[in-house]
């Protein structure tokens, strides 16, 4: 079965036999990849559009695909690539990319009802801090952190889709880890 | 007390465990790794400060994740696969159900193998019983015995004439008033009024009986046999009609057998048959 197969071999046979074997590779990647786009680029539309356009983008690149990275880093490295195109036409639209105010706009939260009103509203306080916190990060910062976070791939992968060493990705995330830690505490609604 | 720890960081240079912060705070050191990182941290504090911060900045993010993203529905991606050059843009492979023949070709290749030799017999079994079901219809069974009926009609004409065992083979055992013979006799010289009578629905064995009659009532016409010979119609060749069915056609294949009044007889044997007559007169108590 196709199931059993890795990334690499089903490529192989999307390539060489049937193309719609590329569809298990999209079964497999598609909430991640979706995941990362909705890190970068914050809204659920974009993301949606971006995660389509990165595995169209894949799909019919399928022959360029050499082999000697992995198939999940590939597609990690066209998403970003997409989610990056995607930033840079809205910052032609926008004044600011980093502008803080881009991320003041307040996200409504659903309410948990075993909290108590208070914590209801202290919870929502920071979870609109971290939020944020996170899309006010450098860009090269935010990547790191969405792919640590949202799609919790391990350091070898982000590096592997980054293409950049391990040191140099885990020295990334610990600057990212800083930053956000500053921002929170400057709110003091950081949690301990 | 974040600038705490930037200073302490600052008097302590060499403490230069940024990586293995962050890969403690994740979880992705080996055994090894982490027992020589923790033997640091019972020296460093502020190491341990690092990670405690770290730990619930991830805590954060995960919640706001969890909160914020959980909760979105995976996008239905569709790719355009091309389809003899047109391209055609369907579900993802991972998404399409699959034909009836796909899963069950896979539940196949994940059967043991004594399931795929029972499926197999299984199979083979139900193909013979549905041959044999075929061949024991009732329609073979009453061809087979038109076909066998013919046979023996043709067999018990011919005989009486060589043994002389007319009155056996005439025997009225089987006559049957109820029957509509004398217009099937009559009807005989007619192909197309038989076509009228013999129906597809007709009885396969009250046509034999039928017939059986026939010959009956033939032998008892033989006492003016030379008189009717003289008065016979000729029998008009019965042309075989595309339009019959199997039925029909054998019923008037039937009638084209010579029957004994077409055969000469001797004086003999016309007075064999004079005796056979009064039986069947008695008999049929004309």
């Amino acid at each position: 079965m196709v199931t059993d197969l890795t990334d690499e071999e089903i490529v192989k046979i999307a390539v060489d036999d049937d193309p719609n074997a590329f569809g298990e590779i999209v079964k497999r990647w598609e909430r991640k990849i979706f995941a990362l786009c909705y890190g970068m680029l914050k809204r659920e539309d974009e993301a949606k559009d971006a995660t389509q356009d990165a595995f169209i983008a894949a799909y019919k690149n399928l022959s360029r695909f050499r082999g000697d990275a992995k198939v999940s880093s590939w597609l990690h490295r066209i998403a970003v690539n997409q989610c990056l195109t995607r930033k840079r036409r809205e910052k032609t639209r926008s004044e600011s990319f980093f502008d803080e105010s881009e991320s003041a706009e307040e996200k409504v939260f659903t309410a948990p009802t075993h909290l108590l009103p208070s914590k209801l509203a202290e919870r929502n306080e920071r979870l609109q801090a971290v939020r944020q916190a996170v899309h006010a990060l450098p860009g090269d910062l935010r990547q790191v952190v969405i792919m640590k976070e949202f799609e919790e791939m391990t350091f070898q992968e982000i590096s592997d889709v980054m293409d950049m060493p391990l040191s140099t990705v885990k020295s990334r995330l610990y600057t990212a880890l800083k930053q956000l830690r500053l921002k929170l505490a400057r709110t003091s609604l950081e949690v301990i | 007390m974040v600038n705490k720890m930037f200073d302490s960081r600052k008097q302590n240079p060499n403490c230069n465990f940024a990586e293995e912060v962050v890969s403690y705070v994740y979880d992705e050191m080996n055994i090894a790794e982490k027992a020589d990182f923790q033997t640091h941290l019972a020296e460093c504090s502020s190491c341990v400060d690092e990670i405690a911060a770290f730990s619930s900045v991830s805590f954060s993010i995960k919640e706001w994740r969890d909160e914020e993203f959980a909760g979105l529905k995976t996008p239905q991606i569709s790719i355009p696969y091309e389809t003899n050059g047109i391209s055609v843009s369907v579900e993802a492979y991972g998404n399409n159900k699959g034909s009836i023949f796909e899963k069950l070709s896979e539940l196949l290749s994940f059967s043991p193998a004594f399931l795929k030799t029972a499926t197999a017999f299984g199979t083979l079994a139900l193909a013979i019983g549905l041959a044999w079901f075929l061949m024991a219809s009732p329609n073979n069974e009453n061809q087979s015995l038109a076909t066998k009926d013919k046979k023996e009609t043709k067999e018990e004409i011919s005989t009486p004439i060589k043994s002389g065992k007319a009155e056996e083979s005439v025997q009225p055992e089987i006559v049957d008033n109820e029957n509509t013979e004398p217009e099937i006799i009559e009807n005989v010289r007619q192909p197309e009024k038989v076509i009228a009578v013999a129906t597809p629905k007709i009885d396969r064995q009250r046509t034999v009986v039928d017939k059986k009659v026939l010959k009956v009532k033939n032998t008892s016409n033989r006492k003016n046999n030379s008189t009717r010979d003289k008065n016979k119609p000729e029998l008009k060749p019965i042309q075989k009609n595309k339009n019959l069915d199997q039925t029909d056609q054998e019923y008037i294949d039937f009638q084209e057998i010579p029957r004994l009044t077409d055969f000469a007889m001797d004086e003999s044997e016309e007075k064999e048959l004079r005796l056979t007559d009064l039986f069947d007169d008695g008999e049929s108590g004309d």
